[in-house]
Protein backbone atom coordinates (compact mmCIF):
# COMPACT_ATOMS: atom_id res chain seq x y z
CA UNK A 1 0.00 0.00 0.00
CA UNK A 2 1.19 3.12 -1.11
CA UNK A 3 1.02 6.19 1.58
CA UNK A 4 1.32 9.50 1.37
CA UNK A 5 1.70 11.66 4.50
CA UNK A 6 0.62 15.81 3.48
CA UNK A 7 1.41 19.16 5.04
CA UNK A 8 -0.48 22.33 4.43
CA UNK A 9 2.62 23.63 2.76
CA UNK A 10 1.70 21.10 -0.37
CA UNK A 11 -1.75 21.56 0.46
CA UNK A 12 -2.12 24.73 0.09
CA UNK A 13 -0.94 25.18 -3.82
CA UNK A 14 -1.91 21.71 -4.45
CA UNK A 15 -6.02 22.38 -3.87
CA UNK A 16 -5.72 25.02 -6.57
CA UNK A 17 -4.74 22.92 -9.44
CA UNK A 18 -7.28 21.43 -11.73
CA UNK A 19 -6.33 18.02 -12.12
CA UNK A 20 -5.68 17.66 -7.66
CA UNK A 21 -7.71 14.74 -8.11
CA UNK A 22 -5.34 12.93 -9.96
CA UNK A 23 -3.59 12.24 -6.56
CA UNK A 24 -5.49 9.41 -6.08
CA UNK A 25 -4.25 7.64 -8.82
CA UNK A 26 -0.65 7.80 -7.21
CA UNK A 27 -1.13 7.07 -3.50
CA UNK A 28 -3.70 4.36 -2.22
CA UNK A 29 -4.07 6.86 1.29
CA UNK A 30 -3.30 10.01 2.80
CA UNK A 31 -2.43 10.40 6.32
CA UNK A 32 -2.95 14.02 7.77
CA UNK A 33 -2.78 14.75 10.96
CA UNK A 34 -5.63 17.60 12.36
CA UNK A 35 -2.84 20.56 12.54
CA UNK A 36 -3.73 20.61 8.83
CA UNK A 37 -7.49 20.31 9.04
CA UNK A 38 -7.02 23.43 11.52
CA UNK A 39 -5.50 25.49 9.46
CA UNK A 40 -7.91 25.11 6.47
CA UNK A 41 -8.85 28.49 4.94
CA UNK A 42 -9.94 28.66 1.35
CA UNK A 43 -13.10 26.99 0.17
CA UNK A 44 -11.42 25.06 -2.79
CA UNK A 45 -8.99 23.01 0.17
CA UNK A 46 -12.05 22.69 1.67
CA UNK A 47 -13.96 21.17 -0.63
CA UNK A 48 -10.95 18.64 -1.86
CA UNK A 49 -10.24 17.79 1.94
CA UNK A 50 -13.70 16.80 2.10
CA UNK A 51 -13.85 15.06 -0.83
CA UNK A 52 -11.05 13.12 -0.28
CA UNK A 53 -12.42 12.23 3.47
CA UNK A 54 -15.56 11.51 2.56
CA UNK A 55 -14.55 8.72 0.29
CA UNK A 56 -12.27 7.53 2.33
CA UNK A 57 -9.26 8.25 0.32
CA UNK A 58 -7.64 10.47 3.39
CA UNK A 59 -7.46 9.67 6.78
CA UNK A 60 -6.98 11.88 9.78
CA UNK A 61 -4.42 10.22 11.96
CA UNK A 62 -4.70 10.61 15.65
CA UNK A 63 -0.71 11.83 17.19
CA UNK A 64 0.59 9.11 19.49
CA UNK A 65 3.34 9.48 21.87
CA UNK A 66 5.69 8.02 19.39
CA UNK A 67 4.89 10.72 16.93
CA UNK A 68 5.44 13.12 19.52
CA UNK A 69 9.05 11.95 20.23
CA UNK A 70 10.06 12.14 16.55
CA UNK A 71 9.02 15.77 16.40
CA UNK A 72 10.63 16.47 19.33
CA UNK A 73 13.89 14.73 18.40
CA UNK A 74 13.61 16.61 14.75
CA UNK A 75 13.02 20.00 16.33
CA UNK A 76 15.71 19.40 18.33
CA UNK A 77 18.11 18.97 15.60
CA UNK A 78 16.51 21.15 13.34
CA UNK A 79 17.03 24.43 16.42
CA UNK A 80 20.74 23.07 16.72
CA UNK A 81 21.61 24.06 13.00
CA UNK A 82 21.55 27.07 11.80
CA UNK A 83 21.18 26.30 8.13
CA UNK A 84 17.79 24.88 8.90
CA UNK A 85 14.70 26.99 9.09
CA UNK A 86 12.44 26.90 11.96
CA UNK A 87 10.31 23.56 11.70
CA UNK A 88 6.52 24.08 12.47
CA UNK A 89 4.31 21.68 14.02
CA UNK A 90 2.25 20.86 11.20
CA UNK A 91 5.03 19.61 9.02
CA UNK A 92 7.23 18.24 11.87
CA UNK A 93 3.94 16.49 12.60
CA UNK A 94 3.24 15.34 8.67
CA UNK A 95 7.01 13.85 9.12
CA UNK A 96 6.61 12.09 12.20
CA UNK A 97 3.48 10.26 10.73
CA UNK A 98 5.31 9.52 7.78
CA UNK A 99 7.79 8.05 9.78
CA UNK A 100 5.99 5.82 11.96
CA UNK A 101 3.46 4.49 8.88
CA UNK A 102 6.13 4.07 6.46
CA UNK A 103 4.79 7.29 4.06
CA UNK A 104 6.30 9.04 1.61
CA UNK A 105 6.38 12.63 2.98
CA UNK A 106 4.44 15.04 0.54
CA UNK A 107 5.75 18.81 1.66
CA UNK A 108 6.84 21.99 0.08
CA UNK A 109 8.28 23.12 3.25
CA UNK A 110 11.87 24.62 3.54
CA UNK A 111 12.24 23.47 6.77
CA UNK A 112 11.57 19.93 6.03
CA UNK A 113 13.50 19.70 2.79
CA UNK A 114 16.29 21.63 4.19
CA UNK A 115 16.52 18.67 7.02
CA UNK A 116 16.22 16.34 5.04
CA UNK A 117 19.00 17.16 2.53
CA UNK A 118 21.29 18.04 5.85
CA UNK A 119 20.31 15.28 7.75
CA UNK A 120 18.69 12.01 5.30
CA UNK A 121 19.51 9.77 8.59
CA UNK A 122 16.97 11.71 10.40
CA UNK A 123 14.41 11.00 7.49
CA UNK A 124 14.58 8.23 5.73
CA UNK A 125 11.07 8.66 3.91
CA UNK A 126 11.16 10.16 0.72
CA UNK A 127 10.02 13.49 -0.15
CA UNK A 128 8.31 14.37 -2.66
CA UNK A 129 7.10 17.58 -4.00
CA UNK A 130 4.98 19.17 -6.52
CA UNK A 131 7.23 18.14 -9.31
CA UNK A 132 8.22 14.83 -8.15
CA UNK A 133 4.11 13.76 -7.73
CA UNK A 134 3.64 15.66 -11.42
CA UNK A 135 6.70 13.22 -12.60
CA UNK A 136 4.80 10.16 -11.21
CA UNK A 137 1.67 10.79 -13.11
CA UNK A 138 3.84 11.57 -15.95
CA UNK A 139 5.79 8.14 -15.40
CA UNK A 140 2.25 6.67 -14.97
CA UNK A 141 0.66 7.85 -18.30
CA UNK A 142 -2.08 9.83 -16.06
CA UNK A 143 -0.81 12.90 -17.65
CA UNK A 144 0.49 12.40 -20.96
CA UNK A 145 3.68 15.16 -22.32
CA UNK A 146 4.51 14.19 -26.19
CA UNK A 147 7.51 16.45 -25.82
CA UNK A 148 10.19 18.66 -24.23
CA UNK A 149 8.11 22.12 -24.70
CA UNK A 150 5.05 19.81 -22.87
CA UNK A 151 7.27 18.30 -20.35
CA UNK A 152 8.57 22.47 -19.69
CA UNK A 153 4.91 23.44 -19.46
CA UNK A 154 4.19 21.27 -16.91
CA UNK A 155 7.45 21.92 -15.33
CA UNK A 156 6.21 25.99 -15.62
CA UNK A 157 3.18 25.24 -14.17
CA UNK A 158 4.65 23.92 -11.02
CA UNK A 159 6.69 27.23 -10.67
CA UNK A 160 3.71 29.54 -11.51
CA UNK A 161 0.97 27.16 -9.75
CA UNK A 162 -1.77 30.05 -10.01
CA UNK A 163 -1.53 29.08 -13.43
CA UNK A 164 -2.95 25.47 -13.50
CA UNK B 1 13.62 6.39 -10.81
CA UNK B 2 15.39 8.91 -9.05
CA UNK B 3 12.71 12.01 -8.59
CA UNK B 4 14.30 15.61 -8.42
CA UNK B 5 14.08 16.35 -4.85
CA UNK B 6 15.59 13.02 -3.51
CA UNK B 7 18.66 13.99 -5.63
CA UNK B 8 19.13 17.33 -4.01
CA UNK B 9 22.18 18.16 -2.04
CA UNK B 10 23.29 20.96 0.28
CA UNK B 11 25.18 22.57 -2.90
CA UNK B 12 21.91 22.47 -4.91
CA UNK B 13 19.97 24.01 -2.25
CA UNK B 14 22.49 27.22 -2.13
CA UNK B 15 21.85 26.86 -5.82
CA UNK B 16 18.14 27.06 -5.43
CA UNK B 17 17.87 29.43 -2.67
CA UNK B 18 19.71 31.86 -4.73
CA UNK B 19 17.68 31.34 -7.96
CA UNK B 20 14.55 31.45 -6.27
CA UNK B 21 15.05 35.06 -4.62
CA UNK B 22 16.16 36.21 -8.09
CA UNK B 23 13.12 34.83 -9.71
CA UNK B 24 10.59 36.00 -6.79
CA UNK B 25 12.14 39.71 -6.81
CA UNK B 26 11.70 39.78 -10.85
CA UNK B 27 8.64 38.36 -10.98
CA UNK B 28 6.63 39.97 -8.12
CA UNK B 29 4.26 42.60 -9.34
CA UNK B 30 5.48 45.24 -6.40
CA UNK B 31 2.79 47.71 -7.35
CA UNK B 32 0.48 45.73 -5.98
CA UNK B 33 2.49 44.66 -3.13
CA UNK B 34 3.48 48.19 -1.67
CA UNK B 35 -0.12 49.24 -1.99
CA UNK B 36 -0.88 46.53 1.22
CA UNK B 37 -1.48 47.07 4.28
CA UNK B 38 1.96 46.79 5.96
CA UNK B 39 1.48 43.54 7.87
CA UNK B 40 0.81 41.87 4.25
CA UNK B 41 3.28 43.88 2.35
CA UNK B 42 5.76 43.13 5.04
CA UNK B 43 4.85 39.20 5.06
CA UNK B 44 5.24 38.88 1.22
CA UNK B 45 8.61 40.67 0.85
CA UNK B 46 9.84 38.13 4.22
CA UNK B 47 8.47 35.38 1.40
CA UNK B 48 10.05 37.17 -1.41
CA UNK B 49 13.54 36.91 0.48
CA UNK B 50 13.05 33.30 2.16
CA UNK B 51 11.11 31.41 0.06
CA UNK B 52 9.26 30.23 3.19
CA UNK B 53 5.65 30.67 3.25
CA UNK B 54 5.11 28.74 6.49
CA UNK B 55 7.62 31.01 8.48
CA UNK B 56 6.21 34.18 6.77
CA UNK B 57 2.81 33.26 7.92
CA UNK B 58 4.11 32.77 11.50
CA UNK B 59 6.02 35.59 11.78
CA UNK B 60 3.60 37.64 10.68
CA UNK B 61 0.55 35.96 12.10
CA UNK B 62 -1.84 35.20 8.40
CA UNK B 63 -3.57 32.28 7.88
CA UNK B 64 -0.90 30.05 5.33
CA UNK B 65 -3.46 29.96 2.95
CA UNK B 66 -4.51 33.25 2.91
CA UNK B 67 -0.92 34.60 2.67
CA UNK B 68 -0.49 32.07 -0.30
CA UNK B 69 -3.76 34.17 -2.26
CA UNK B 70 -2.09 36.76 -1.94
CA UNK B 71 1.42 35.46 -3.31
CA UNK B 72 -0.44 34.44 -6.03
CA UNK B 73 -2.54 37.83 -6.87
CA UNK B 74 0.94 39.61 -6.44
CA UNK B 75 2.47 37.04 -9.29
CA UNK B 76 5.17 35.76 -6.93
CA UNK B 77 6.09 32.45 -8.27
CA UNK B 78 5.95 29.34 -5.82
CA UNK B 79 9.54 28.43 -5.66
CA UNK B 80 11.73 26.72 -2.04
Amino acid sequence: MKLASLDTCFLIDWALYRHRDYITKIFDKILVSEHVLREIYSSKALDFVTELLSKGFMTLVPLTSQEEEIARRLITTALSDPRIPELHETEVYAVAIALTYNAIIVTENKAVLWLKVYYPNEIPQPIWRSIDVLLELVKRSVIKVNSVEEALKVGRRVLYRHQT
Amino acid sequence: MAYPTELLTPKDLEVLEEWGRRVRREKANWKFINSLPDKFRKALEYYIETGDIRAASVKFDINIYLLNELRIKAGIPSTI
